[in-house]
């Protein structure tokens, strides 16, 4: 392809301790697809909201229909033909697919919205995209998959260039995906170009013209379609052999302290497992795969529909999270900004709010055994705090991470479940909260860890079951790990 | 910014100072110790309401109910101590207990139909003035018993109101309760963020309907004292004494988003709004111009608050 329309060079973001994007380049030719493929946190998103002009990069340039740019605003890519289609929709479920496409548009006469010519321009579009949707149907009233639909064909009104798509076939049947895909074709071949994001191997070799590999912020691998295969694919996404990052431990695995059977509920089906002292078990899958559901049900955030749930022997319903924690289950959720703290109060009080009830006589908290506690685990955690009345807010993501931890750590916990503890958080903490779950198991606690970090869940846990779409795809003993296997599984192949 | 975050936690005193200034430089009137007392005595009311509101705001919610809620508790303890042989305790107590009810139909309504609160309250606020009327068909309940008069108006010492001195003590015990107990810690965490103080174990469900029980209460104990000074039940006693009471705590510091506000600033609040409504009184203004007032003040609270929080935040992210 030698008129690329989109050229970016040396894409650089940095967030503090992390760096999202490191001297990305990629190129987009006329009416070709691109798909961009990695890990979760490879990147992608951030080089998607560096083209839409929702984040201004460091350093790098952009080059869009041969017009340069240092940073894009949301506007001037829209006006540039850039459109994204984002997983969630940006629709107002209320109004018509028509005045959806057209919002914001102007048409009729200077005052008056003209209803006659939006919905002849949309069934103009519709008719060009081959597919057949009422134009005065109330979104909320179509499927997933045709509000997907009305999303491109909004697109498709501004004359778009360039289509992004981020996992756009997530919520759809096999079905959808086939006129998803029938209508990518028609697009390609009116010469429009295409970045295709997905996790779904297959339909990257159906789809795609040449395929571009992010891994921790930086471009890996580049290659045209036909020159690849899945096996080369799937390495060049996992990258690095697992290098001695993870701590190790030495520890006897005890008796069996959580056993679940047959769980159904909160869109997971059927899941049974068993966790023993000393053990962590992993729940690998991706993104949308059930994983932090199914850890709300165990500590009772979520309801359980049916199965049985056995702790110490003795079957246990999780009806709350506050029985969870009288019965010393832990849960480390996976947005510890809006779930596992309360930011706008200091770490001590952070810290003490589960167990706040044993530290209280008649009701009053007994401020100094409160103290000695928060500074303890402030030590022991090593949070870097001038203060432990410091908003727990102004805190780094690792810093605070080890609040959460250190909230747990006060219950004591007999199960403590990990919800993607690692995330955004740079090495040296991350090394920190490894060492620290090792300890954990020392004491004999029983660990569930959630990751999409496929390294990082193969170097921590001892064994793991692999979730697809609210069911439990697979199981594997530590030895039979690879890379490979636990895709596999999780992509629904087995 | 510090100087910021210093005007921005103590704007409160620093307005009650000049208020207190500038009216006794106005009129010789104000600053004598008569009119002082005065000033607490008419405290009382808003100030025990303030509290009330102080719990349910930095929960996270908000209660519109306990102004109408004063004049029923008013009317039905007239009733009870005029018509019915109980003995005055009991049927002061009895009216209390009654309020606390309707506060917790509130909060159950609130917590498991997830109405919002603003809606719910103003419902019942209404439900609360048209029972009060209906009682007697609109007329005020007169003939109290003579010793139900020493809650509003009688005197300890000689000079010391009853009124200020329960007022004192629900400020004090409202205090220690937000500052010193595990129940006042998880109030500030249901307001900050109630699914973290969920998934930390706090009963959540529990924590809502227990504030708008404990405003209740404190409204039908600021009704008892309302209806003590004027010495009969009236049917609208306490209307509109719930915005008295929410300008109170917004100008105290109180974040109506939840989760924010200082026992201390409360007080400065209800002290401002006390100390303003005085002063014009006492300098002779009109009803109208203090109403017109306190809608200044409110907004001019707000407004910096507001501002120095943007600009903190701005200072913070640059």
């Amino acid at each position: 392809m030698s008129d690329n329309i989109l050229i970016m060079k040396q894409i650089t973001k940095t967030y503090p301790g992390v760096t999202a994007l490191n001297q990305v380049s990629i190129t987009l030719g006329k009416g070709e697809t691109l798909a961009l493929v990695g890990e979760n946190g490879a990147g992608k998103s951030t080089l998607i909201k560096v083209l839409s002009g929702a984040i201004t990069p460091d350093s790098g340039e952009i080059e869009l229909l041969g017009k340069q740019f240092h940073s894009m605003t949301p506007i001037i890519s829209k006006e540039m033909g850039v459109a994204v289609i984002y997983q969630e929709f940006n629709l107002m479920p209320t109004m018509s697919v028509a005045e959806n496409i057209f919002m914001g548009e102007h048409s009729g006469t200077r005052y008056f919205f003209n209803k006659k010519v939006i919905i002849e321009k949309t069934e103009e579009i519709f008719r060009e995209m081959g597919v057949h949707i009422d134009p005065g149907t109330a979104v909320k009233d179509l499927s997933v998959a045709y509000m997907q639909l009305v999303e491109i064909a909004k697109a498709l009104s501004r004359d778009a260039k360039i289509l992004v798509m981020d996992e756009p076939t997530a919520p759809l049947t096999d079905a959808e995906v086939e006129i998803l895909f029938t209508i990518i074709r028609k697009l390609k071949a009116r010469g429009i170009s295409i970045i295709y994001i997905s996790h779904r191997l297959n339909e990257i070799f159906q789809i795609a013209d040449r395929v571009t590999v992010l891994r921790d912020g930086e471009r890996v691998y580049e290659s045209n379609i036909g020159d690849l295969t899945r096996d080369i694919l799937i390495r060049h996404m996992v990258g690095r052999e697992i290098k001695d990052q993870y701590p190790k431990r030495e520890v006897k695995i005890g008796d069996e302290i959580l056993k679940v059977e047959h769980l159904f509920g909160n869109g997971d089906k059927d899941i049974s497992f068993s966790l023993r002292k000393g053990e962590i078990l992993g729940i690998a899958g991706l993104v949308g795969a059930g994983r932090t559901e199914l850890a709300r049900v165990i500590f009772g955030a979520e309801k359980m529909d049916s199965g049985r749930i056995l702790l110490d022997g003795k079957e246990y319903v999780p009806s709350s999270p506050g029985k969870a924690v009288d019965n010393e289950i832990g849960l480390i959720p996976e947005d510890r900004k809006n779930d596992g703290l309360i930011l706008n109060f200091p770490i001590k009080w952070n810290i003490t709010l589960s167990i706040l009830k044993q530290l209280t006589r008649m009701m009053f908290i007994k401020e100094t055994q409160e103290q000695s506690l928060v500074d303890k685990l402030i030590s022991d955690l090593l949070i870097k705090t001038p203060s432990s009345m410091q908003k727990a807010g102004n805190l780094s993501g690792g810093n605070q991470q080890k609040v959460v931890l250190a909230k747990w750590l006060a219950v004591k916990c007999k199960v403590l479940i990990f919800d993607e503890p690692t995330r955004g958080i740079d090495v040296g903490a991350k090394y920190e909260i490894y060492k620290l779950m090792n300890n954990l198991c020392e004491q004999g606690v029983g660990i569930i860890m959630i990751s999409s970090d496929m390294e990082e869940i193969m170097g921590m846990t001892d064994r793991m079951i692999i979730l697809s779409e609210g069911v439990q795809a697979g199981e594997l003993e530590k030895k039979e790990y690879s890379q490979e296997l636990i895709l596999s599984y999780a992509s629904g192949n087995k | 910014m510090k100087a910021a975050r210093m005007v921005k936690e103590n704007v409160v005193w620093v307005m009650l100072v000049v208020l207190v200034i500038m009216f006794s430089l106005a009129t010789p009137n104000f600053a004598k110790p008569g009119n002082m007392i005065t000033i607490f005595r008419q405290i009382s009311n808003t100030g025990i309401l303030a509290i009330a509101m102080s719990f349910v705001v930095i929960s996270g919610g908000i209660d519109l109910s306990i102004g109408n809620m004063m004049g029923l508790c008013g009317m039905i303890t007239a009733m009870l101590l005029t018509q019915s042989p109980l003995p005055i305790a009991v049927s002061c107590i009895l009216g209390i207990l009654f309020c606390g009810v309707l506060g917790m139909i509130s909060g159950v309504l609130i917590t498991y139909t997830k109405m919002p609160a603003l809606i719910m309250t103003l419902g019942m606020s209404y439900v609360c003035l048209g029972w009060a009327f209906l009682t007697t068909g609109g007329f005020p309940i007169y003939g109290l018993p003579e010793q139900i008069k020493i809650l509003g108006q009688g005197y300890i010492f000689g000079w010391v109101p009853v009124c200020v001195l329960i007022l004192i003590a629900v400020i004090i015990i409202g205090a220690l309760i937000l500052n010193k107990t595990n129940y006042g810690r998880y109030v500030y965490a249901i307001g900050s963020n109630e699914e973290a103080a969920r998934l930390s174990g706090i009963n959540v469900k529990f924590m809502r309907v227990s504030v708008y029980v404990i405003a209740g209460i404190l409204s039908g104990l600021s009704g008892i004292l309302l209806m003590s000074r004027v010495n009969s039940g009236q049917p609208k006693n306490g209307n509109g004494m719930e915005m008295d009471a929410l300008i109170a705590c917004v100008v105290g510091g109180v974040s109506i988003a939840g989760g924010e506000g200082k026992a201390s600033g409360i007080v400065g609040g209800m002290f401002v709004m006390g100390v303003l409504a005085n002063g014009m009184a006492v300098m002779g203004m009109s009803d109208y111009t203090q109403t017109l007032v306190k809608g200044l003040v409110l907004i001019i609270v707000v407004a910096t608050d507001s501002f120095t929080r943007t600009y903190l935040s701005k200072r913070k992210s640059a």
